[in-house]
């Protein structure tokens, strides 16, 4: 093995190499593990790292893209391959200016764009989407770690609002082609068709490619809290907050808000709670942050969903908490370290 | 008595590990040579009462200083003096006292009657005076032990007698390679262990003593129980062992039940801690008049051939001591005491001296791994449940590597989860990586930072929290930016050089 890495390492020394050490240094250690040992207090490390972290997440994403693949058809590879190749080519230019390393980040943010998306997406809008997201969602703002919105939601908003009529058309049912068909939330909003839960559970319905097949969701969802990879915090109490809310608007007015069961197993709820608003670098680090990041979140989707022109709210209440994550951080962490007196 | 049960919401367990030691005592050569510092332990430099060339015994008191604070320091071998060096131990500088040898293991004690009795009237410890006691304790060195020493008549503790509140027997055993304590204390050594607590007590009589024990340790708890039925001010804290709860500073804030901040045990609190040797010591220097000349010290961890406990003189060098038992074909590290908080070993010839528990050897991990972030890892330590270990209890794996790249903070949140204090880890070490260096930062706890490394360990992008909040520390006092607990703590002490005295704890505060 440490051969190999020899022989490898060669590529450093080549001339015409030498502008793609980024990248030379990235599959390195991606291949080869590292080197690198610690220099003092503590003398071993935890063994996760960003690779192994991303991973679980994108491990808690298969059951969902191997469901899309399935009710779908092989377009969804296509899809998932133009958002990767594409934001991989952004991600891997920025890399090389600023002359750091390839963030694993990308990974998630790549494979979560396309699942958000209507079936029948046009591939160019899903490269124009995944760039746009990396771009302003996230590189402008300095890489990962530093952006303050969720890119792969970034590119989203950004494709709903400059192609609507695309949007719009691209849902289908499983299994049928050409015929598009509208999503549940949208045939509870024009008609109050209810779509019986089972088949909403298991994804027999209309929707983005990645949030039909809610079994699948919900155990990625607990995969992901149980590996410790996201705090159970902010899912828990946004799927709490719409469930009660619907509840008791479902009392006063049930022609508008569905019920919670209904309001649970729709739309992107699901996977915009698991996936999407848990994301560590776009919510409040503290935890009283997260709870109430998750309330707000709750409460915005609700409010969107029942009242506004638009039959579902989960993206937009998400990226609208995005922008309120410093704004929650810095009052809870003013709260918890306010000065007591005499405190020694 | 049996203290409440407390919830600890934070630290890590660390179970499990390949290297532990076994439990069973050899016996080391004595050296030719043994190099033994005059500042060992708790207190000031001692002055030599030897000159070269004199013959000296084993347990044979070779230099003390009954006006600064200090206790004796002992030969710890038959032989001759051979020369006086200055010596850097780990960043103390010291005289040393270098003695030759004749390699026999014969020793006397200090005490210059019988041991076995008071003055010449032949009685057992238990009517051993208070004074008695501690002029046991002072002379067999013994004194030297503990974060502020034992107090005694003597100038061997900064705190009188009377000053002391609270002793807080440490038996927790939450470092990697802390043996649990139903191993350590087994028949005879419980009872040792009993009578030293009660020699303590008799001469700290108002003071409470607590003893911290992992809640696990169920059998020993139940013993205790029973042997300190009738002690009212001997309580017994059944704790979560989790790291670092062993350390000093926390688990006074727990015993006592207050806030943790590192100054808890500086607030003049009369707050005194030991650990198990420290009592096993008392007893044997009080009841048998044994000098502090040997240490039970333990190699842990991978780098030795076989890991177990051996038994050496003070004044050895590492290199005797570990010699033959490392693993050859590798390059190992060694550590003092934990490889967690513990300082690396560079220098071997340097001796071993009265405080040593543990000389951890472990394998340095330059050398990469293939596609080692898609490993199930069955061998593998991690706080994510992310590898197979975590779930089956194989025997882990520990080394030096990084085990991944060091990329910006994705606020996972786990160095918070992890940590003892009120510390957001994250949120202070990114504002001094970023030079935002400034008062506020107090504001957010800065000072209550006990180094205990435990946010760098977990941290999946690898970033060296601990460091830079330390940093951070050291620029904050530089500016003359001081934790308020700190100047209360040196000004009511009205100690000069109450930092420098405090190397034996294990966390220099303050550097
Ligand atoms: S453990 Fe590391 S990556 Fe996670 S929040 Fe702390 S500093 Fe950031
Ligand atoms: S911030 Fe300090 S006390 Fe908290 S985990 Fe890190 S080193 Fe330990």
């Amino acid at each position: 093995m440490n051969k190999l890495r020899v022989r490898y390492q060669k590529l450093y020394k080549i001339k015409l190499l030498m502008h793609f050490t980024t990248i030379i240094r990235t599959i390195e250690g991606i291949l080869f593990g590292i080197s690198t040992v610690t220099e003092s207090a503590p003398h071993f490390r935890d063994n996760i790292d960003i690779k192994r972290y991303m991973s679980a997440a994108i491990i808690a994403l298969v059951p969902s893209t191997v469901a899309a693949i399935y009710f779908f058809g092989l377009r969804v590879i296509a899809m998932i391959i133009v958002s990767y190749i594409t934001g991989g080519i952004i991600e891997v230019l920025f890399a090389l200016v600023r002359k750091k390393d390839i963030e694993e980040g990308f990974l998630v943010t790549g494979l979560i764009f396309p699942l958000v998306l209507p079936p029948n997406t046009p591939l160019w809008v899903v490269a124009v989407g995944i760039a746009f997201g990396v771009v302003f969602g996230k590189e402008l703002f300095g890489g990962t770690g530093r952006n303050i919105f969720n890119p792969a939601l970034v590119g989203r908003l950004f494709i709903t609002i400059s192609f609507p009529q695309i949007m719009t058309s691209s849902y289908k049912l499983p299994f049928v082609d050409g015929v598009t068909s509208a999503t549940p939330l949208v045939l509870f909003k024009t008609s109050h068709t209810l779509t019986p839960w089972f088949q909403l559970l298991f994804g027999a319905t209309a929707g983005s490619m990645g949030e039909t097949f809610r079994i699948g969701i919900i155990i990625g969802g607990l995969f992901l809290i149980l590996t410790r990879t996201t705090d159970w915090r902010i899912p828990i109490f946004y799927i709490g907050t719409i469930l009660g809310l619907s509840w008791i608007g479902h009392i006063f007015i049930p022609d508008k808000i569905a019920s919670p069961l209904f309001q649970l197993l729709t739309g992107g709820l699901l996977f915009g709670a698991f996936f999407m608003a848990t994301d560590p670098v776009t919510s409040p680090f503290t935890r009283s942050g997260k709870v109430i990041f998750g309330l707000g979140i709750g409460i915005f989707t609700l409010l969107i969903r029942v009242f506004s022109g638009y039959a579902e709210g989960v993206m937009f209440s998400i990226i609208l908490m995005n922008g309120f994550t410093p704004l929650i951080d810095h009052i809870v962490l003013s709260i918890k370290y306010r000065p007591v007196e005499n405190e020694r | 008595m049996i203290a409440k049960r407390k919830r600890i919401g934070w630290g890590r367990s660390f179970k499990n590990f390949r290297g532990m030691p076994r439990k069973e005592i050899t016996d080391v050569d004595i050296p030719e040579k043994v190099i033994i510092p005059l500042k060992q332990g708790y207190g000031e430099e001692t002055e030599p009462i030897v000159e070269k060339g004199q013959k000296v015994l084993a347990g044979e008191i070779i230099a003390r200083n009954d006006n600064n604070i200090s206790s004796p320091v002992h030969s710890s071998v038959n032989g001759v003096i051979d020369d006086f060096i200055n010596l850097n131990f780990f960043g103390i500088k010291t005289t040393a006292v270098i003695i030759k040898s004749d390699k026999t293991r014969n020793w006397i004690s200090p005490l210059k009657e019988d041991v076995k009795t008071n003055h010449g009237n032949d009685v057992s410890w238990e009517s051993f005076s208070s004074e008695e006691i501690e002029r046991r304790i002072y002379l067999t060195g013994v004194s030297c032990l503990g974060n502020y020493g034992i107090p005694t008549h003597f100038k061997s503790s900064p705190m009188s007698t009377a000053d002391a509140n609270h002793i807080i027997i440490n038996c927790l055993d939450s470092d990697v390679y802390d043996l649990e304590m139903t191993e350590i204390l087994q028949n005879e050594e419980l009872s040792k262990f009993v009578v030293g607590i009660k020699l303590l007590k008799k001469i700290l009589p108002q003071a409470v003593a607590h003893i911290a024990i992992n809640k696990k340790s169920k059998n020993i708890i139940d013993k205790l129980e029973g042997l300190l039925d009738h002690e009212k001010d001997i309580i017994v804290h059944p704790l979560e062992s989790k790291y670092p709860i062993n350390l000093d500073p926390v688990v006074a804030g727990i015993v006592l039940d207050e806030k943790i901040s590192p100054y808890t045990i500086h607030q003049n609190k009369g707050i005194l801690i030991y650990d198990v040797s420290t009592i096993l010591n008392i007893y044997e220097g009080v009841v048998n008049g044994k000098p502090l000349i040997e240490r039970i010290v333990a190699l842990a961890g991978e780098g030795y051939i076989d890991s177990h406990f051996l038994r050496v003189r003070i004044g050895i060098s590492f290199d005797q001591i570990i010699n033959r038992n490392v693993k050859a074909g590798y390059d190992i590290r060694f550590i003092l005491e934990s490889p967690l908080w513990g300082e690396k070993i560079e220098d071997l010839s340097l001796p071993l001296d009265r405080t040593v528990n543990c000389i951890v050897g472990i394998v340095e991990g330059n050398k990469g791994e293939f596609l080692s972030f898609a490993r199930p890892g069955f061998t593998k330590d991690s706080y994510s449940r992310t590898f197979v270990a975590n779930f089956i209890p194989f025997k882990k794996h520990i080394d030096t590597n990084l085990h991944g790249e060091e990329r910006p903070c994705i606020f996972c949140g786990y160095c918070e989860d992890v940590c003892p204090v009120e510390v957001i880890p994250h949120f202070v070490a990114k504002h001094v990586e970023r030079n935002l260096i400034d008062d506020y930062l107090v504001k957010y706890k800065i000072f209550d930072c006990i180094e205990c490394h435990l946010c760098t360990y977990v941290c999946p992008s690898k970033i060296r929290i601990s460091d830079y909040i330390r940093e951070g520390k050291q620029s904050l006092i530089k500016m003359g930016i001081e934790d308020p607990g700190s100047k209360a703590f040196s000004n009511e002490m009205n100690l000069e050089n109450a930092d420098s005295l405090n190397k034996n704890n294990g966390e220099t505060i303050n550097e």
